[in-house]
């Protein structure tokens, strides 16, 4: 007897529609199984024809009648239908008739299984009601299978590409919905960036403004409490003196904060046009403007030359290295000589410009926010400045592709590095 | 030294703190100016209009920040009148923006000078205005 259970009704195929592989020779492809009917009202020609097909590994379904038939198709879809032409009640050719009315089995395959020696007539009839084929009993096993098998096949393959074709088109509907998606990110984050930029815009041209129209009264500050020293000094006591001299004081160091942000503004929104710069010159130049300090305060001062040349902007550079000397002639440690030493280290891309002091240094857990705007981490009667000193080296150096960093100790000096595009062909 | 006629310099400004402290720097500066201000883009066209009833002043300052009128305004319709195309003007303005400075330099200014903001400086600038603009600069004929 079959292991598999006969008279399955309405069991689809589950498995995954991966293409199978074929074997060859006339034996359906595993992997996916198909449903054969037979219809005949003999038990014995039923389990004849049952035998033969078994190694075909089918589901196969069997119906005692026309009726039955057409009731099992309601339910399910069949590879092919084997039908006994001659049934009591409704024949075989009234059922496949009505089988043809129904759309979901118009084009399943028929074939009609007859006894020798009908006629022409017969067979005839059975082509024109959509049989496919016509065997004719005593049915040789070998013939069966094979035709049997092709049209198992085709069903197979059939339903493999209608699995195939509804996976595609789910692929392309979810590629579509995912390619919709990003169009749709895309101009979300464009328009975020163009907000931002805008945003910012704004902000740097505020930043610009208060700094710019707050120098104004600060310069009638600054200037009447000098001119009160100088031209009325004579009427006034040491203590009115003093307190002019304070408001004068006081305006000018916050003249220089105003003067920073400025500088910072500009530096993040103008544009910045680079050069072939040879580094001795910039630096020469700017240790020739604290000259005065630098043999006031006995600085050894060490350029290691030749520095090589940087494609930078001129201007922001001299900035930069404003900020960096007048840090190292700035944080130096009470009785012990201050060192400056500028030198270069390079690579293919990039020229790191170190400058070097044996000065008070700077804690670790310090060096990430001292490029921060307002920064400061001393007392401004100890070491004066604005705490931008740093923010501005660190905006020009990254407007102009570079970045800088410090590496430091507390108590055993900085060094500070800039990172700027080596110049071609320097 | 033979400098015997003293200069006489437009001064657009509409700060009046700026120009009480402008004219003081002047005074401590030692230069023998005339100082002529007026408050306003307007009144600086109205003051160089003189059809030659009055002299032209040898030197302009002008602010750029100004009502009415803006100093770059007044510079373009300066550099525009036949006769005042040849008048030095310097631009004296706490702007320091590189769009006014490129401006100023295409408009024909002949210098650019930020004000100063302290006393000491602005003394300084008095002396330097002085001794170059009106003393070393050798000044064009007023075309006829």
């Amino acid at each position: 007897m079959s292991a598999e259970p006969t008279l399955v009704a309405g069991a689809p195929p589950t498995e995954p529609p991966s293409l199978p592989a074929s074997n060859g020779a006339g034996k359906p492809t595993v992997g996916l199984k198909t449903d054969i009917l037979l219809v005949d009202d003999r038990e014995d020609k039923l389990l004849a024809l049952e035998a033969i097909l078994q190694s075909l590994d089918q589901n196969i379904v069997k119906a005692r009648s026309g009726k039955e038939a057409l009731r099992l198709l309601l339910k399910q879809d069949f590879a092919v239908i084997l039908l006994d032409v001659s049934m009591p009640g409704m024949d075989g050719f009234e059922t496949a008739s009505l089988i043809r009315q129904r759309l979901n089995s118009e084009h399943t395959p028929i074939i009609f299984i007859t006894a020798i020696g009908s006629t022409e007539n017969h067979i005839s009839r059975g082509y024109s009601l959509g049989a496919v084929d016509y065997m004719l009993a005593p049915i040789v096993a070998e013939v069966l299978r094979t035709k049997v098998s092709v049209f198992v096949e085709l069903h197979r393959k059939t339903e493999l590409i209608r699995r195939q074709s509804e996976q595609l088109r789910r692929d392309i509907a979810a590629r579509k919905r995912a390619e919709d998606q990003v169009v749709q990110l895309n101009h979300q984050l464009e328009q975020r960036v163009a907000e931002l930029t805008e945003i910012n815009h704004e902000l740097e041209t505020f930043t610009y403004s208060i700094a710019h129209d707050f120098r104004g009264p600060l310069r009638s500050m600054g200037g009447f409490a000098q001119a009160l020293v100088e031209e009325e000094g004579d009427k006034l006591s040491p203590l009115g003196l003093e307190y002019a001299t304070r408001i004068n004081r006081s305006a000018k160091y916050m003249d220089n904060l105003l003067l920073d942000m400025l500088t910072y503004s500009r530096l993040a929104m103008s544009e910045l046009p680079p050069t072939t710069v040879r580094l001795e010159e910039p630096v020469n130049e700017l240790l020739g403007i604290v000259e005065h300090e630098i043999r006031e305060r006995r600085v050894q001062v060490e350029v290691a030359s030749p520095l090589g040349s940087v494609f930078a902007n001129a201007t922001v550079l001299k900035q930069i290295l404003t900020n960096l000397i007048g840090n190292s002639l700035k944080f130096v440690v009470p009785d012990r000589t201050p060192k400056l030493r500028i030198y270069t280290t390079s690579d293919d891309k990039f020229v790191r410009l170190w400058v070097e002091d044996n000065g008070i240094g700077i804690a670790p857990e310090h060096h990430a926010k001292i490029f921060g705007l307002f920064q400061r981490l001393h007392d401004a009667q100890k070491y004066p400045g604005t705490g931008l000193g740093l923010a501005l080296v660190r905006k020009g150096a990254e407007r102009m592709g570079g970045r800088v960093g410090v590496e430091s100790q507390l108590g055993e000096g900085s060094r500070f590095w800039v990172d700027l595009p080596v110049a071609n062909g320097a | 030294m033979a400098r015997k006629m003293t200069n006489r310099i437009l001064y657009v400004e509409d700060n009046p703190d700026d120009v009480l402290l402008t004219e003081l720097a002047f005074r401590k500066a030692g230069a023998e100016v005339e100082l002529t201000v007026v408050p306003d883009g307007d009144k600086a066209i109205a003051a160089l209009q003189t059809n030659g009833s009055t002299p032209l002043p040898d030197c302009v300052l002008l602010d750029i920040k100004l009502p009415s009128l803006s100093g770059l305004e007044v510079l373009a319709w300066i550099r525009n009148q036949p006769k005042l195309k040849r008048l030095p003007v310097v631009m004296l303005t706490s702007s320091l923006l590189p769009d006014d400075v490129n401006k100023a330099y295409d408009l024909g200014a002949n210098s650019f000078l930020a004000k100063p903001s302290d006393l000491s400086s602005l003394i300084t600038l008095a002396k330097t205005i002085d001794h170059y603009w009106l003393q070393t600069n050798i000044r064009a004929a007023r075309p006829a």
